[in-house]
Formats: C-alpha cells, sequence, structure tokens
C-alpha cells in the first residue's frame, strides 16, 4: 500500500497518512450488485488506509452509471458488472486502470410468500405455461444481469418474452420486488440470492452449468490520484477477494 | 285553494314575522324598501329558504313546518317562480327553456313543446321558439321567463320584482302584458315590486314590509 | 397610453424563458431528422407510444368519470372535513411520482391492504399489468382534473340551479341539464391537462406496473431506458413527447388557466 504506513506505532488513533497532500475521499460508482460486500468492507479499508478520509458510493445499473461516467459525473472510482459497460467508459477515455477481479453466475430467487414457491425448479417452471399467472422479473437486457439471463433463457430453450413480466433497471430493484413478495421469483446474481437467503427473506434455486452463464467484475481507476488507486488495489487484492468469495459467494475472476 | 304562510321567515342575519294568505285569483303584492327581506319572502314561498318557525301550506298540503320536520323539496312544490334577475338557460333555446319544468315533470318531449309554443305565443313571442336567450332583448327574455312559469299550470306563481331587470324600452310593453296574463291566471299570486303604478294595476291586496 | 415595461425586468423574463426553451430547442436541433421515420417505426417505439396512448386515453377519461362528481362534492356540499378531504385529493399533485407509486404498490400490490384479498380470493394481482399503469395514471392525473372542474363548479351560478328547481328539476336533473353543461370548458381543459400529465407519467407507473416492452412499457420509460443505450432513439422518442404536450397545450390556449 503506498504512501500510508500501517499498524507500527503506537497510538489510539488510526495511523497517520504518510502523504497528507494526497488525503482526501473518494467517489465510488458501483453496480448494484457490489452493494453488499463493499459496505462489509468499507470500515476495514477506511482504518487500514489512513489517507482515505472517506468514501461516497453510487450504486445503480452499470449501463446507467457508465453512461454518467461519460457524460461527466465526478468519479473515482467505476465497479461494472460487465466488460460491455465498463469498455463504454474505456471508449470515452475515462479510465486509467481496468482490471477484473471477480465472477459471478445466476441464480433463481423466489420469494418465500409466492405461492408457487415449491413448483420453482428450473429456468423452464418461470414461464407462464407451466405455472399458470406466475409473475417474474428480469433484468433490461441493456444491464450486466439483464445479458446474463439472456443467455441463460436461451440456453434453457426458451425467451425473455415467455418468462418476464417485467423488466427491472438494476438487480437491486428487482431484488426489492421479489423480497416484497410482489414477484414470484427473478434471475438474479448467485452473490445476491445467498445473501438474501442467509437473511431468510428468499430462497434460491441454483441453475446448472450446462445452462449458466457469467459475468465478469471489472474495477477502473478514472482519476489519477493516489488515493483512488489505493482503493483499487485493495478490489484487486487478496483480501478482499477471500470476502467476495467465501462469504458473498462471488467467483474467483 | 289557499297559499298561506303563517310563521317568520329570515335569511342570515334577517328576521321576519309575516302572516298573508293568497286564494286562488288573487294578487298578493308585497312593497317595502330594499333590505325588507321582500325576495327572501319569495325565496320562503318556493322553498329555497326554510321557514324559522310556523307554517307555509298551499291548499291542505302542508310545505314547510319546522316544529313537525315537514319539508317538501322545491321541486316537489307546485309553484313557479319568475325571478329578478330573469335567470334564462344561456346554453338551450327559447322553446327549450320553457319546456324545461314539463321535462322535468316527465310530459312527453312532443307534448312539451306544442304546450311551450302555445305559451310563447300567449306572451307575444310566436317566432322565437329557436332563438337564444343572450340574442334577444332583456324584455324579451322576461317574457320568455314568464312563459316558462305559467307552461307549468302551477298553483302558485311567485314573481319577484318581474321588470327591474328590463330596459325602459320593453318595460312598456309587459306593463301591458302582465295584467292580462295574471287574469287568466287560476293559482294564487304573490308579487314583489316596488313600482306603485303596477301595484296598483295587478294587485288585489298588498301588505308593506 | 403605452405601458413601457423596465429594460432589467425584460432581461430578468428573458433569462427565465431562455432557461425553459433552451432545453426544448436543443432536443429539436440534436434530434437525427434523417432517420426520423426509420425510428418512429421500430417496433419499440411503435409499441411504447401505443401502450402510451391507450392508457393515457383511458386513464384521463377515467379521472374525468369519477373526478367531475368528486369536484361538484368538493364545491358544493357542506359536511364537516370537506376541505381535509380536498387535501388528500390534490396530495398526488405535489407527491414525488415514486411515492406515489410505492403508496399504490402498498395498497393494491399482492401484500397490499387490499390487493392481498385481490390475489388471495380471486387470483387478481395488479402489479406490472396494463391496469396497474391506467390506475397510476389516474393516481397522478386526477388531481388535476378535480381541480379545474372544482373551481368551475364553485364560481358557476347558483341562481340558475335554483330556477331548475323551482321548476320541478330534481337534483341530479339540475347536475345534468344545468351544472354539468356549465361546467363543459373547464372538464374539457381538465381532460386535457389530465391526458398530458397520464402521458407523462413515469415514477408512479413503473414503480407499481414495472416496465415490460410491448405490455407496460410507456413512452416515458422507453426513452429512460434508451437514455443509456441508444441516445438517438431517445432523443426521437422525447420529441415525440415533447410534441404531443405542446399541441394539447396550444390547443387550450390559456384555458386551462384554474379560476378562470
Amino acid at each position: 500500500m503506498s504512501g500510508c504506513s500501517s499498524g507500527s506505532r503506537q497510538s489510539s488513533t488510526s495511523d497517520a497518512c504518510k502523504e497528507p497532500a494526497a488525503k482526501g475521499s473518494i467517489v465510488v460508482m458501483a453496480a448494484s450488485s457490489m452493494v453488499n460486500v463493499l459496505s462489509d468492507v468499507e470500515k476495514t479499508f477506511l482504518t487500514t488506509h489512513s489517507c482515505v478520509t472517506g468514501i461516497t458510493y453510487s450504486y445503480g445499473s452499470s449501463a446507467t452509471l457508465a453512461t454518467q461516467i461519460v457524460n461527466g459525473s465526478p468519479a473515482d472510482v467505476f465497479v461494472s458488472a460487465s466488460e460491455a459497460t465498463m469498455n463504454t467508459v474505456k471508449n470515452a477515455d475515462k479510465t486509467v486502470t481496468i482490471n477484473v477481479f471477480a465472477k459471478n453466475t445466476a441464480e433463481i430467487m423466489v420469494s418465500p410468500a409466492s405461492r408457487f414457491a415449491s413448483k420453482i425448479t428450473d429456468v423452464t417452471s418461470l414461464s407462464d405455461s407451466v405455472n399458470s399467472g406466475i409473475t417474474v422479473g428480469l433484468c433490461v437486457a441493456t444491464a450486466p444481469c439483464g445479458s446474463l439471463a439472456n443467455s441463460i433463457v436461451e440456453k434453457a430453450g426458451t425467451s425473455r418474452n415467455t418468462i418476464a413480466d417485467t423488466e427491472s433497471p438494476s438487480v437491486e430493484d428487482l431484488i426489492t420486488k421479489i423480497e416484497m413478495g410482489e414477484l414470484d421469483a427473478g434471475i438474479v446474481y448467485h452473490s445476491d440470492c445467498k445473501y438474501a437467503e442467509s437473511r431468510n427473506v428468499a430462497t434460491c434455486v441454483v441453475i446448472p452449468s450446462a445452462v449458466n452463464s457469467t459475468n465478469g467484475y471489472y474495477v477502473a481507476a478514472l482519476t489519477s490520484r493516489s488515493i483512488a488507486q489505493q482503493y483499487v488495489d485493495y478490489i484487486n487484492g487478496s483480501e478482499f477477494k477471500s470476502v467476495l468469495q467465501s462469504k458473498f459467494g462471488f467467483l474467483a475472476p | 285553494m289557499t297559499l298561506s304562510l303563517n310563521g317568520i321567515v329570515g335569511r342570515g342575519e334577517f328576521e321576519r314575522m309575516l302572516d298573508i294568505s293568497v286564494a286562488d285569483g288573487e294578487v298578493l303584492a308585497i312593497t317595502g324598501p330594499n333590505g325588507s327581506g321582500k325576495s327572501t319572502v319569495i325565496h320562503t314561498i318556493a322553498g329555497l329558504i326554510p321557514l324559522r318557525s310556523g307554517k307555509l301550506q298551499s291548499d291542505d298540503t302542508t310545505w314547510d313546518e319546522p316544529a313537525t320536520n315537514t319539508w317538501i323539496a322545491s321541486e316537489n312544490r307546485t309553484c313557479a317562480v319568475v325571478f329578478q334577475d330573469i335567470r334564462l338557460f344561456a346554453h338551450m333555446s327559447v322553446i327549450s327553456n320553457v319546456a324545461y319544468g314539463l321535462r322535468a315533470r316527465g310530459v312527453r318531449k312532443d307534448e312539451a313543446l306544442s304546450r311551450s309554443e302555445t305559451l310563447l305565443a300567449r306572451v307575444g313571442l310566436t317566432s322565437f321558439s329557436n332563438r337564444r336567450p343572450n340574442d334577444i332583448s332583456g324584455g324579451e327574455r322576461q317574457r320568455v321567463a314568464l312563459a316558462r312559469a305559467l307552461v307549468l299550470e302551477p298553483r302558485v306563481l311567485l314573481l319577484d320584482e318581474p321588470l327591474s331587470a328590463v330596459d325602459a324600452a320593453s318595460r312598456s310593453g309587459l306593463h301591458e302584458l302582465l295584467p292580462e296574463l295574471l287574469a287568466g291566471f287560476a293559482g294564487s299570486t304573490v308579487l314583489v315590486s316596488h313600482d306603485p303604478a303596477d301595484v296598483e294595476a295587478l294587485a288585489s291586496a298588498t301588505i308593506g314590509l | 397610453m403605452k405601458q413601457r415595461t423596465s429594460p432589467s425586468l425584460k432581461v430578468i423574463a428573458g433569462i427565465a424563458a431562455a432557461f425553459i426553451a433552451l432545453p426544448l430547442l436543443s432536443i429539436l436541433v440534436r434530434t437525427p431528422w434523417s432517420d426520423l421515420g426509420d425510428m418512429l417505426s421500430q417496433k419499440s417505439t411503435r409499441q411504447a407510444l401505443t401502450i402510451s396512448l391507450q392508457t393515457s386515453v383511458i386513464a384521463a377519461l377515467i379521472s374525468c368519470l369519477f373526478g367531475v362528481p368528486l369536484a361538484w362534492l368538493l364545491a358544493r356540499s357542506r359536511t364537516r372535513g370537506l376541505s381535509a378531504l380536498r387535501v388528500v385529493c390534490i396530495t398526488p399533485m405535489v407527491l414525488p411520482p415514486v411515492v406515489g407509486g410505492i403508496a399504490l404498490l402498498t395498497a393494491f400490490g399482492r401484500q397490499g391492504l387490499v390487493g392481498r384479498f385481490l390475489y388471495d380470493w380471486w387470483d387478481v394481482s395488479l402489479p406490472f399489468t396494463r391496469t396497474a399503469v391506467v390506475m397510476a395514471q389516474v393516481f397522478v392525473a386526477m388531481p388535476f382534473l378535480v381541480l379545474a372542474v372544482e373551481a368551475s363548479f364553485r364560481q358557476s351560478d347558483k341562481g340558475l340551479e335554483e330556477a331548475a328547481r323551482t321548476m320541478g328539476a330534481s337534483p341530479s336533473r339540475v347536475f345534468f341539464t344545468i351544472a354539468l353543461p356549465a361546467a363543459r370548458p373547464a372538464i374539457i381543459a381538465g381532460l386535457a391537462l389530465a391526458w398530458a400529465r397520464s402521458l407523462g407519467e413515469f415514477g408512479a407507473s413503473i414503480t407499481f406496473a414495472g416496465s415490460f416492452p410491448g405490455r407496460t412499457q410507456t413512452l416515458p420509460m422507453a426513452v429512460y431506458e434508451l437514455v443509456s443505450v441508444d441516445y438517438r432513439l431517445s432523443l426521437v422518442l422525447s420529441l415525440v413527447l415533447i410534441f404531443i404536450s405542446v399541441a394539447v397545450l396550444a390547443a387550450m390556449r390559456d384555458r386551462w388557466m384554474v379560476g378562470r
């Protein structure tokens, strides 16, 4: 970790930043599916990186965030859920460094209040022809979780049109609706489903790997500030990777 | 065949004790300065304002008696009003205005129209059927209002300052028309007016407020 | 004598007008005119436009059917608590639309106060249907109509209604033959406003009815999605919405100003 010392001095407050001129707060724009894991590590990161005084997060669909960055939204770091959305930002010359740090796969998230809960076994069971009246949501095709859902749905031999009753602009929106009980089920990330299941607000149905797909998570520094790079380095580091994979269900890149 | 009101009429802060009775064929004129409550009496008889106390009845039917909670709504009273400010329905033709009450009471359209035509002729507006209220003069409008009231053959006819909104030129024509119409009217008439000549010409009895 | 407006007032007014006009004109300038025909005939465009027009017209008519009697009640009734009712009925006008959407979900969603009975007893699930789109639009648009029509009923000549009653007309006859015709200009203005508002509805609709192309995706939702994907198409759709809105306002020519 360049520029900041850690641990050797005994003091009641966190260790002083070695480059006071670099001290400041950063703005991180991240895909919705990152919200749980990034909040989880925030405190640890700030404690061990005393040059960073604070982090402001903006979560949303990677596609929406990419557009905002291209249009000039001030951010130091971009964490996206697909290569395509990261490329949008790269092609607009907004990135300094890019790296892929994790993968995610999809899962069917089911609302416990749903009357179809026991009947949802695979992707084809999400269509009205199999379960009449079932209400299912998918991410919009232009969002990373949506393009993931598209490839899965095709491999399963059905179509978006047959399955979906509504499209959500972000996976966050989809998850909320399923948790609320307004949707019976949806195709979300495995990491999100696992998190919901741990809180007992949803159940998860595995999508077999023959049908499943993965998407990559990319992190980019958008400015050349050293504290931005520190955050990026942390995301790429082994400590974060172990949190991602063992605690939150993400896959290795 | 009598209209009788014995009680207290009131509107807002105003109140007045009254005891009147008008038989068939009679015309009672109510006179008095502005603010003495002449319009209030008309509105009370018509059922637009309730009596404060006492009794209002037409023949054997009690229209309004607060003590016994008796109240017959305006639309169910056999009386018709000609208002001071005329109040024709501007979005309807003259003939529709005249026929309005008949249609409201369930008379068939063709019968209502023919009876209305007859009344229009009586008030001297024979060819006015399809004209619009806004296209005719004040005097002509008041004639339509008279026709509209009389076509209903009410038991009680209420005239509230019928000439005050009419221009001077048209007034003389109405001066001639009114006695003729009232002479041919079988029921009781209450007339509010502050024109002594009209009162003289039309009234069989007068009361001053 | 000719009134002279002070120059500084003109400058300030000019800035205000320019601030509003400029973004609208920019869309006009940036619209890809050469591809307009192709883009307008695209399936997604036609679908969104059809859904938008269908739902907004129905929402406007429903707003009228239920809003006029409500306006009559608010204008004429003398029961207590009426002013509180008026505030409640007008609230959607100032509420952020997405809050309206959440409210609708809480009431009519499958776990909602009323919605749960509809779902459990009759298998009726309202969210994510075209009905939900109309419901969201009525929720936000009806207050406009109620406000315009109530003002008209308040100002109308009660003397005419009295005259009609003395002729023998029942209260409902008076309403249909005298009061309603007199309120016609306000009702038309209210209809136009309600329609325009319904057409532009986004927050409540996307929350309660969701968005699916061909089913519940209206024009504003399509624009929202396209902004990060096909910017040029989003400009074209925006143009369509602006054009319709301006046309409605121009046709009404100030008659919508409440209190006229």
